[in-house]
């Protein structure tokens, strides 16, 4: 007990001196030589135009090799394991996370109408129906088979089904993860859930399949009735499918959750510290997409504005919610790797008679959901199906900001999402929802209590306004907070303090000079500090730094 | 066999990982550090551009390191599905003989793909260090009338020079050990309709040609030698049988290959028909079932399964000993040696309880009870020879691929390696 007492005291004495240094110095985009804490163009909100990319060589990632890796020899794993895992970085001084290649500031940084949220990644490219869609290519192996179609418009898609077990299933978890985690701020493919009959699909000399065997060849039509045969067909002989819109650009392959990309000069920022990443960890647990590896990510060499550029891509959400894409979700999965030693050591000299909590959860009978549940959700424990570095070295912040984003989902927002997964049940629609809802509500309570939850600051009338986030979802009362206000030198980083401050109101200072002013709560470990910068119009918020 | 694809796979990654993984930088390319020459920018996003201009004098091609890239190639050059599916439909095809017959392995010709994947064929000749043998073929088409029946047509030789016999009846001694040779001949056909779902019924016709032998394994006294054919009915003299039969089955396991839950149950009768000598005719009933009981979500589960074989001979006529039930080893009374008991008539219960460990490994406590029987009248629960033990079963999606239980029991105690479920 003692031993365990001292290795939490020793994280604590980490973080807070890490989350101190964070503070003070405020955590920004890397900038080791930087002479000075704040630039004029603070806070950046969105990255500078990238450097064009000349060229960049496709890759692919092994996933036994992601496997076992992460699960045996994860990168970074001492840091893990000392929970010293180092300050969050591409983030701006206000600690969010700018626009870049990796994420867009959407729910939560501005104000989304409901249909915006709704449309997601985009809604006005379902496959054309009016002519037959041509099967360029086709795979049969594996489990549920797929398919690469091309439509009328000559967009390409990728055709997934349900397994057989559970109609609807994962295309409904495939649409629901694509418009949520766009929603969010990642990049992500546009999904359409699809109905249609056999004749909607045909061949041609170019079509190529690969048998069950994994050999390649030309393709014929009864290739097509064979792969039908595995997947499930309504009453009216519909198939439902999920078509999932090919990401624009030449593919790269995967990104890795560590490191950089070698050929890409605007991927300065170790994977594994990006706040966009570490905070994904938040968003996975959430809609419990236990299969958040490098596989499901794609990396695509895009040109805009004339600069051809790398962006990254979340991909492939049939395996989140309940489904695990070919069957329902296993009920370990969200609460245990798939090989955990220490977990495994205990089951196996306890006999199986420990037995943790979401071995008891109950699962409504919903094939179209698979197992998706609650009360056992614990987002601090969430686990995703093995070990992630980027999720393994979040922080307090990390969750926190990824936390605010998911409280800023509406009951009503979550309720109108859900109902473009199609479910022919409503009461699957009404399970998710409920699912999501409560789900979303365990996240604001775990990661609004680890640091001070203040935000939204402003200065009005002379004096400094915040919100207390988890007064604002109800998850307690309201409380005392006390503010120090010190003269910032943005040059030396030293604070003195402000004589004759009087509460939240501003101090008054020239032109150009910068404030701290640092908020206590009940919690003396927890305090945020809120950096201003006299401007000509006024005082404007241009740093926030956290301890915890 | 996509499931063995994954293993070979996966065993793969980990081996050429624990060789290397530390031989080489495991982590990839960390961001570029600024040079202390570097002009200070006066913007953040200066600051920021700054640091891409610095790695864009140093970019390389993002490749994978050698492990992930000689993965890669396995994966890319079919390598494991050359392996495990064969080149030309030709692959290795590992046991499959009769315990005691120590690793086997032959080629085996093997498709699936067959009129759209509707037949597969398949043939192969296996062979052991202990020179069993076994040349066999089979074609079989399970989707007819629409998947609701199913036929197949199966022939076989083998040649096994030591299977264990010790002795008749219950009371046999484990110090009474002996061996024969066991050469046999069948030809299978079998039909079946699935007018249910999870139901099943089907005829089996067979013909099958035996030679029984002295046994060729000399650490044991051969069968022949210290049995008479009173007492061991066949071991002098052999015949050839028609074999016809039927089944019925209902089935609602979840998988099969590793049930959590659901239940099985199987009857099956025959009739042995001496065709040559008019010796050893017999009827034959077979009564399994098994029942899968879970909790705590499917990750604890009690196995149980009660299995009887009866046979009847014909007036005048006798079982032969090597048609007869056996009880003992992997699949029965785990803590005895394999084929400890002969006997007209079998009972045998198991009962497990499987509980997970993690995703790829469940652990089990056993108990086994059963005995063999001179008749059906004398068919009963007591009296029955017991062991227990404990079990790994290693698994992929929840499939066993490799069963690994140590039983104990008066005898002592026995470990089996099986590639295959117990039930």
């Amino acid at each position: 007990m003692v031993q365990v007492q001292q290795r939490v005291l020793k994280f604590r004495v980490n973080a807070a001196r890490l989350l101190l240094a964070g503070a003070l110095g405020v955590v920004v985009l890397p900038h080791p030589l930087a002479a000075q804490k704040f630039y004029p163009d603070d806070p950046l909100w969105r990255d500078p135009r990238p450097l064009p990319v000349a060229k960049a060589k496709s890759r692919k990632i092994d996933e036994y090799f992601d496997f076992f890796q992460n699960t045996f020899f994860e990168p970074d794993k001492q840091l893990k394991k000392e929970h010293n895992p180092g300050p969050s970085e591409a983030v701006n001084t206000l600690s969010e996370v700018p626009d870049s290649a990796w994420f867009t500031n959407r729910i939560g940084s501005r104000t989304l109408s409901l249909a915006e949220l709704v449309r997601g990644p985009g809604e006005s490219h379902p496959p054309a129906q009016d002519q037959p869609w041509v099967v360029v290519s086709a795979k049969n192996e594996g489990i549920t088979p797929g398919l690469v179609i091309r439509d009328s418009a000559g967009r390409v898609y990728f055709l997934k089904f349900d397994p057989m077990s559970n109609p609807g299933m994962a295309s409904a978890a495939d649409v629901l993860g694509s418009k949520l985690f766009y929603d969010l701020g990642y990049n992500v493919p546009e999904n359409y859930i699809v109905h249609f009959t056999r004749r909607q699909l045909a061949v041609n000399q170019k079509s190529r399949y690969s048998d069950p065997r994994g050999h390649a060849r030309s393709m014929t039509a009864a290739d097509i009735d064979d792969i039908l045969r595995k997947v499930p067909v309504d009453g009216d002989r519909k198939i439902r499918g999920l078509a999932s819109l090919t990401i624009p650009g030449d593919i790269l392959g995967p990104f890795r959750y560590y490191g950089t990309r070698r050929d890409d000069p605007n991927d300065v920022v170790d994977h594994q510290k990006r706040r966009d990443l570490r905070g994904l960890y938040v968003f996975a647990a959430w809609l419990n997409h236990t299969d958040s590896k490098s596989i499901n990510s794609l990396d695509s060499l895009i040109e805009e504005n004339g600069i051809q550029f790398v962006r990254h891509y979340l991909i492939d959400f049939g395996a989140i919610l309940g489904s695990d894409s070919f069957e329902a979700k296993s009920p370990r999965a969200g609460n245990v790797y798939l090989f955990d030693f220490k977990p495994a050591a205990w089951q196996f000299l306890s006999l199986g008679l420990d037995v943790p909590a979401w071995m008891r959860a109950n699962y409504p009978h919903l094939p179209e959901v698979g197992h998706l549940e609650y009360k056992t959700f614990n987002p601090e424990h969430w686990r995703s199906n093995y070990p992630n570095p980027a999720f393994d070295q979040r922080t307090p912040g990390d969750t926190y900001w990824a936390a605010k984003k998911v409280m800023a989902f509406s009951d009503r927002d979550l309720s109108a999402i859900v109902d473009t997964a199609q479910f022919t049940n409503p009461r699957a629609a009404e399970w998710v929802t409920r699912c999501l809802i409560e789900r979303r509500d365990k996240i604001g309570r775990a990661f609004f209590q680890d640091v001070l939850p203040l935000d939204d600051f402003a200065v009005r009338g002379g004096v400094l306004h915040f919100d207390d986030l988890a007064v604002r979802y109800h998850f307690r009362g309201p409380q005392e907070h006390s503010v120090n206000w010190f003269n910032f030198d943005n040059h030396s980083g030293s604070k003195t303090p402000v004589s004759n401050a009087s509460g939240f109101t501003v101090p008054r200072v020239a032109e150009g000079r910068y404030l701290a002013a640092v908020i206590h709560g009940p919690n003396p470990r927890q305090t945020v500090t809120v950096y201003l910068r006299q401007e000509a119009s006024g005082e404007k918020v241009v740093g926030i730094g956290r301890t915890w | 066999m996509k499931i063995h694809q994954g293993i070979m796979r996966a065993w793969l990654a980990l081996t050429l990982l624990a060789c290397g993984l530390y031989a080489q930088n495991v982590s990839a390319p960390k961001s570029p550090q600024p040079s202390a020459d570097a002009a200070d920018p006066t913007t953040r996003a200066g600051e920021i551009e700054l640091q891409r201009k610095q790695k864009a004098t140093h970019l390389s091609p993002d490749t994978p390191g050698p492990i992930d890239n000689a993965l890669q190639i396995v994966s890319k050059k079919r390598i494991v599905d050359r392996v495990t599916n064969g080149i030309a439909g030709f692959r290795l095809h590992l046991g499959g003989l009769i315990t005691g017959s120590g690793m086997a392995l032959g080629p085996e010709y093997y498709r699936r793909d067959l009129a759209h994947e509707q037949l597969l064929y398949r043939a192969s000749a296996r062979g052991s260090l202990r020179k069993f043998y076994l040349v066999d073929t089979e074609i079989s088409d399970s989707h007819l009338a629409g998947g609701r029946a199913s036929a197949d047509l199966y022939a076989a030789h083998s040649d096994y020079p030591n299977v264990d016999y010790y002795g008749p009846s219950a009371n046999s001694v484990k110090t009474g050990r002996s061996g024969f040779s066991l050469e046999q001949t069948s030809f299978r056909a079998r039909a079946a309709v699935s007018p249910a779902e999870h139901f099943h019924a089907g005829l089996v016709g067979s013909y099958l040609m035996f030679n029984v032998g002295p046994g060729r394994d000399d650490r044991f006294v051969s069968t022949d030698v210290i049995y008479t054919e009173r007492t061991t009915p066949g071991i002098q003299v052999q015949s050839d049988f028609g074999v016809t039969g039927a089944f019925v089955q209902y089935d609602w396991r979840d998988n099969p290959g590793g049930p959590r839950h659901g239940g099985n149950y199987r009857a099956q009768f025959a009739r042995y028909s001496d065709i040559e000598r008019g010796l050893f005719s017999f009827n034959s009933l077979d009564l399994e079932a098994q029942q899968y009981i879970p909790f705590f979500n499917q990750r604890r589960v009690i196995a149980l399964r009660g299995r009887l074989q009866a046979t009847d001979a014909l007036p005048g006529q006798v079982v032969p000993f090597y048609l007869q039930p056996t009880l003992g080893g992997s699949d029965d009374l785990r803590g005895f040696r394999s084929f400890r008991f002969y006997g007209n008539d079998s009972l045998v219960l198991n009962g497990e309880y499987r509980w997970e460990v993690f995703s790829g490994l469940d652990m089990a406590l056993f108990m086994d009870a059963g005995r063999v029987f001179p008749n059906f009248h004398s068919v009963s629960v007591n009296e029955l020879e017991t062991d227990y033990g404990f079990g790994f079963r290693f698994n992929v999606r929840n499939d066993v691929f490799l069963r690994i239980d140590t039983g104990f029991s008066h005898e002592g105690f026995q470990v089996w390696f099986k590639f295959s479920n117990v039930f």
